[in-house]
Order: C-alpha cells, then sequence, then structure tokens
C-alpha cells in the first residue's frame, strides 16, 4: 500500500480539503477591514428634549438665562440686502449705529446667509460638536428648517420680560406664527405675502384667483417655483383648502392640480433664481412672486400687479433667533427687542421694502415722506401708502400660514410635490 | 518617492469615496441620525426614480461635448496654426469669461436670449420668427448653456495637442502632394485626436453632472440629474438617496467613458487622456 495518498481528482478535493485556507481567511480579514469603515461611519441622530408645556419652557427659559450678562457686543448674520443701508453709502447700516450709540453694543453685521439650505448645511457640524457657531443672531425662514432647529435644540428658548417692544408693538398677524406657536425661539424680522404677480398689458384683464393660473391664454407664459414648500401651499390654497388643516388627501389634490396645470403645458419653468427677472422682461405674463418683489420692480420702472387671490395668499415670516451656543445672547435679545421701536422698523422697511411686523413704522414712515423731498419722497410716500408693505385689511384676512411638517410627513410631502418641478 | 502621490488620493479621493459608499447605505432620517444596514435597495430606488433625469443627463452632456468639439476644434485649429505672435492673447481672451462667477455668465443669457430681447426682438420684428418663438426654456437653451460654459475645457487640450504637430510632417505632407484637406484629414486630425479624446473627457463628465444651466435656463421638463442630487442632499437632507445617486452617475459616466475609448479603439483610456 502506497504511504502517500493518492493525488485526488479535483473535484474531490474541493469536497474534502478545508475550504478555508489560510490565505483565504486573510483575504477574508482584510475584505472585512475593508468594510468595517463602512459599518463604522453611521451619521448620529441628534433630536433633544423639546420643552413643550408653559413649566418647561419656564424652566428652560430660567435655565437658560440665569447668569447670563450683557458683554458689549454682539454679531449678526442675515441676508443679503436685508436691513437698512445709507443712501449715499451701501454699507453703511444706520440703524446698526444707533443701536451701539443707544446702548454701547457693538456689532459685527454679516450678511452671509443665502438660503435656508446652505446655511444649515453650514453650520449644523458646528452645532453638532457643540461648538459655537460665531454668531448671537440670525436670520432663519419660517420653513421646515426652522423646526429642525428647534427639535435639535439649537436655539435659545427668548426671555419675553427682556422684549417689552415686541409685546407692544409686534403686530398680531405676524405672532404666534405657525412654525413657532407662542414665539418660544423666534420673533420675526421681516414679512412677506406670496401671490400672483402680473403684468395687466400683457395679460389683458385682471387676475383674481389662483384658478387664472390655468387659462390656456396663458400658455407658456406661467412662471412657477423649483420649491416644494411654497408650491404645495399655494396648491393647497388653489383647490380651497386651508394649508394648516390640510391632510394627506388634500396634499395628493393640490398636487394633481399643479400636474394638470404643467401638463397643459401652461409653465414656462420653475424657477425662483429667475422668476423675477423673467416678469419685469416680459418672458413671463404671471407668476407666482413674493410681495416685496413686485413693490421693487415697480421702483425700477415695471408697471406689475400683485394680488392676493381670492382663495387666499400665503404670509410667511423670516425670523431672529439665538442660537444656543451663542457667546453674547444677553446682547442679542437687547437688539431683538430694540428693532420693534416703531422708528428702527421704519428705517429697516424703507430699505428692505417687504411687509415689517411692526405695523405702527407706518406712520413713522409717513413722516418721513413728509420731510423728504424729490425722489426720495415719492419712494416713502408709495411705501407707506403700498397694500404690499402694509396689506390692507382685505388681503390680511385672505392670508394664510405655511403647513408645518414633521419629519414623516415632509417626507411624504417633498415625495408629492419635488417630482412635479424635478420632471 | 510614489508614496506622497499614494498619500494625497487617500487623503482626498479614496477616504470620501468610502464615507460615501457607506452613507449610500445606511437608513435613517436626519433629526434621528443614519444608521448602517447595508440597504443595496436605495440603489434600486433611486435608479427607478429618476432613470429619466439620468438618461436625460447624458444626452445633454453628450449633446453639449459634441457642440464643444464642432464650435471648439476650429477655434483651437485656428489659433495655432493661424493666430501669429497673437496666440497667447486669443488663449486669454478665451479664458477671460472664468474670471466672472459661472452663474452670472449663465444668468447673462436669459438677458442676451429674452423673447423680444436683443437677438430674437428684432427677428421677431422683421417676421422671420412667429412671434411666440422661444429658445429659453427649452432643451436648447440648457444644451447651449452647456455648451458655451464648458467650450474652454475642449479648446485648450485640442489647442495643446494641435500645438505639438511636427511642422516638418505637415512639410512632408505637402512635398507627397496631398492637397490641403488631404493633410488635415490624413495627418492633422489623427495627430490632434488625442487633444480631443481629453477634451471629451474634460467637457462630458462635468457637463452631464451639471446643475447650474438646468437651473437658470430650463423649462418644466429638463431637469437634469445634478439638479436632484441637489435636491437630495440640501432640501429633503436624504444623504443615502444623495450618496446613491452620485455613485449612480459616477459609475455610468465610467462606463460611457469607457465605451467612448473602446469604439475609439484605444485600450488605455488614462494613457492616452494623459498624452
Amino acid at each position: 500500500m502506497p504511504l502517500q495518498p493518492t493525488p485526488s481528482a479535483p473535484w474531490l478535493r474541493g469536497l474534502t480539503e478545508r475550504r478555508c485556507s489560510r490565505r483565504g481567511l486573510l483575504r477574508a480579514a482584510l475584505g472585512a477591514a475593508a468594510l468595517a469603515p463602512l459599518a463604522a461611519c453611521s451619521v448620529p441622530g441628534a433630536r433633544k428634549p423639546v420643552p413643550r408645556t408653559a413649566a418647561e419652557i419656564a424652566a428652560a427659559v430660567d435655565g437658560f438665562w440665569t447668569g447670563r450678562k450683557k458683554k458689549g457686543r454682539l454679531s449678526f448674520a442675515n441676508y443679503t440686502q436685508y436691513i437698512d443701508t445709507d443712501p449715499g453709502d451701501q454699507s453703511r447700516h444706520p440703524t446698526l449705529a444707533a443701536f451701539t450709540r443707544a446702548t454701547g453694543i457693538k456689532i459685527a453685521y454679516d450678511e452671509v446667509i443665502d438660503d435656508s439650505a446652505s446655511w444649515f448645511g453650514r453650520i449644523q457640524p458646528e452645532f453638532a460638536s457643540g461648538q459655537g457657531i460665531g454668531y448671537d443672531l440670525m436670520v432663519v425662514g419660517g420653513d421646515s428648517y426652522l423646526t429642525k432647529y428647534i427639535e435639535l435644540g439649537y436655539l435659545a428658548p427668548l426671555d419675553h420680560s427682556r422684549l417689552p417692544h415686541f409685546a407692544r408693538y409686534g403686530g398680531a398677524a405676524f405672532k404666534n406664527s405657525s412654525f413657532d406657536p407662542g414665539n418660544v425661539y423666534t420673533v420675526p424680522w421681516q414679512s412677506g405675502m406670496t401671490g400672483i404677480g402680473y403684468d395687466p398689458a400683457k395679460v389683458g384683464r385682471k387676475i383674481t384667483s389662483w384658478q387664472d393660473l390655468l387659462d390656456p391664454k396663458l400658455s407658456g407664459k406661467i412662471g412657477m417655483w423649483n420649491d416644494a414648500v411654497q408650491m404645495g401651499n399655494i396648491a393647497l390654497l388653489a383647490i380651497g383648502v386651508d394649508p394648516e388643516k390640510s391632510t394627506h388627501a388634500d396634499w395628493r389634490k393640490a398636487a394633481a392640480w399643479l400636474r394638470r396645470q404643467r401638463d397643459a403645458g401652461l409653465v414656462r419653468s420653475y424657477s425662483t433664481a429667475t422668476y423675477q427677472s423673467s416678469l419685469q422682461r416680459g418672458d413671463l405674463y404671471a407668476s407666482l412672486v413674493y410681495s416685496g418683489d413686485v413693490f421693487q420692480a415697480n421702483q425700477s420702472g415695471s408697471r406689475l400687479e400683485f394680488v392676493v387671490p381670492d382663495e387666499g395668499g400665503l404670509l410667511w415670516t423670516d425670523n431672529l433667533c439665538i442660537p444656543s451656543t451663542a457667546a453674547h445672547p444677553v446682547d442679542a435679545l437687547t437688539y431683538m427687542d430694540y428693532v420693534y421701536r416703531p422708528e428702527v422698523a421704519a428705517r429697516v422697511s424703507e430699505t428692505v421694502q417687504f411687509v415689517t411686523p411692526v405695523p405702527d413704522a407706518r406712520a413713522v414712515i409717513a413722516h418721513d415722506a413728509a420731510a423728504a423731498t424729490g425722489k426720495r419722497r415719492t419712494l416713502l410716500e408709495s411705501l407707506s401708502t403700498s397694500p404690499l408693505v402694509f396689506p390692507t385689511k382685505a388681503d390680511e384676512s385672505k392670508l394664510r400660514h405655511l403647513r408645518v411638517l414633521d419629519e414623516a410627513e415632509e417626507k411624504q410631502w417633498n415625495a408629492l410635490f419635488e417630482p412635479i418641478y424635478q420632471s | 518617492m510614489v508614496l506622497p502621490g499614494w498619500l494625497w488620493l487617500a487623503a482626498f479621493f479614496v477616504t470620501p469615496v468610502i464615507v460615501m459608499v457607506s452613507l449610500s447605505l445606511q437608513t435613517g432620517d436626519f433629526i434621528d441620525g443614519f444608521r448602517q444596514t447595508f440597504h443595496f435597495h436605495t440603489y434600486a430606488a433611486v435608479v427607478e426614480t429618476y432613470h429619466v433625469q439620468l438618461v436625460r443627463s447624458l444626452l445633454y452632456g453628450a449633446a453639449a461635448t459634441t457642440g464643444c468639439a464642432l464650435v471648439g476644434y476650429p477655434v483651437a485649429y485656428w489659433i495655432a496654426f493661424r493666430a501669429g505672435r497673437h496666440k497667447s492673447v486669443f488663449l486669454f481672451l478665451l479664458l477671460l469669461p472664468f474670471f466672472v462667477s459661472f452663474v452670472i455668465r449663465t444668468q447673462s443669457w436669459n438677458v442676451v436670449l429674452a423673447d423680444n430681447g436683443v437677438l430674437l426682438g428684432p427677428l421677431k420684428h422683421l417676421g422671420l420668427l412667429p412671434a411666440d418663438f422661444h429658445v429659453l426654456a427649452t432643451p436648447y437653451a440648457v444644451i447651449g448653456g452647456l455648451t458655451y460654459n464648458f467650450l474652454p475645457f475642449m479648446v485648450l487640450p485640442v489647442y495643446v495637442a494641435l500645438e505639438r504637430v511636427d511642422a516638418k510632417v505637415i512639410e512632408a505632407s505637402t512635398d507627397l502632394y496631398a492637397s490641403r484637406a488631404q493633410t488635415f484629414w490624413r495627418v492633422v486630425l489623427p495627430l490632434s485626436l488625442p487633444g480631443v479624446f481629453a477634451g471629451v473627457l474634460l467637457t462630458f463628465v462635468p457637463a452631464s453632472a451639471d446643475y447650474v444651466n438646468a437651473g437658470i435656463l430650463g423649462g418644466p421638463s429638463t431637469t437634469m440629474i445634478g439638479n436632484i442630487i441637489q435636491t437630495e442632499y440640501f432640501t429633503n437632507l436624504d444623504y443615502p438617496a444623495a450618496a446613491a445617486l452620485s455613485f449612480v452617475l459616477m459609475g455610468t459616466l465610467l462606463l460611457a467613458v469607457f465605451a467612448y475609448a473602446r469604439a475609439l479603439g484605444t485600450d488605455d483610456v488614462l494613457e492616452v487622456a494623459a498624452r
């Protein structure tokens, strides 16, 4: 008998030998090592318990503000061209200088915010790692990002005992936004309306209803937006539903309304970047617009009309808030209250020309107009009488707020409305 | 000596790619965090939802690349052989628009191509075009914008290749009684093809992934895959879907590039591109 085992056939060897050779094991280990980083780098969640009841909120306010002192400086992050400027020098902001004179608090003012999404992307890692973001005050749109900031615990609860001017002069229509009931974290900075802007000379008639945006005569001349929040909310208004009370079934009907409009070839483009200039040039006859756009366009010679449609328009606010990591929160809170003085709100409005959350600013602007001369007088006069800056009672009664969406609802919402403009 | 190169690649390419692959396989949401679950289905889901935009991006990218080659080759040829001592001036002029922001350059076409603007207005007035004719908000505007924005990426490599064509070879060809057309088709063009190849790579890949042109010049159905990735990442904060889409795009582009290399009969893509 040979001592050596006969060399077995390859197929037999495959069945009898250990499958896992050392080299194989090594290879497997290397493979696992390569996969390990895949498994390791998950993105941690950051949900914080949010105070809900009055007692919880009061405790949170106490917890945050106890022992905080005025430090004499403040850094403020804002959108571009969203505060008053000196008519002679665009880089000077008179109300900021006046604030420093009145309170001794120096302000580092930066127009660093382009839009909610990119700003969130920029500061979120700094919040997540517990560092300060370098700003004590920032402007945040009243949209789902504000909800995220609140749920993630990124905002300081406001001490309303130190906001007397907000309590006295803040317009009722602007308080209690749907995103922050009771103004626990935010106060409005500027507001605006979303409605229909159109060129009466091109359209040839009055537009009064969202249904006018289904008029085949305007085929290929209507501008809509690539913005799921605004599009969804106006479509809900168009089908006669108050967005804040809307259900999932309503959203589907609203999306169908928008699809009908698109598939009929009525919409020229979905773009928040270009609608304003297109409307001014006449490439669009009618478009979804912000009230402030129309006022500004008309200042530079256009003759556009803004309408809050019969079914309703949207009133939104951009808000001031204090990051929970702020180094100078007391100074920030002092500024928050300062801007609610009617004379300050009036100065800001004279440049920004959106809807001010301080109705009493109107009288101040009218007073300024009487004192001014020439072009400036015309501007201030049209500002103080413009329904685009100070909405009429009739318009105000037709204004509705954006629907607040939780994380799961936002997913459904986006899945319904994004495909309309991203087709 | 090789080590620093590898380190560079590891830090700026391999690490981000691993992080993105990992992200694309996770599930969860932004507030509660994403956890690794090796959820490969995300890939199938994004392809199923967005294949229209993906294919459209490749078509637009290919159309823009073709446009760049048709416009860019004569420009490069003219600068290389006809511009004489002013070559550097023309090259500078070609690059000059790059000193203006990409978005502003694109936006300016909205003014030029306006329905009743400087270009179309007079033509309509003369009755050469119907009154409702428009270029903006059509696929042609998007492809045109892409062609305009990526043109220098085609011209420069073609110019470099043409510049390197040895004058003696051209001389030899004319000595052998080749006509000017024959010299071009059989000598100059083949010698400049590596430059064209590099130009196609440099144009096709970024043009297909672009999202600015579709956003600014596009109409109701000109959305490109770059717009979708941007929305998924910034608006929806759906990082896994955005990452998965990015890899699908990357894979598709690589496939397209290798298929193109095959069709051209070159075996080693990178070698040709680097030449």
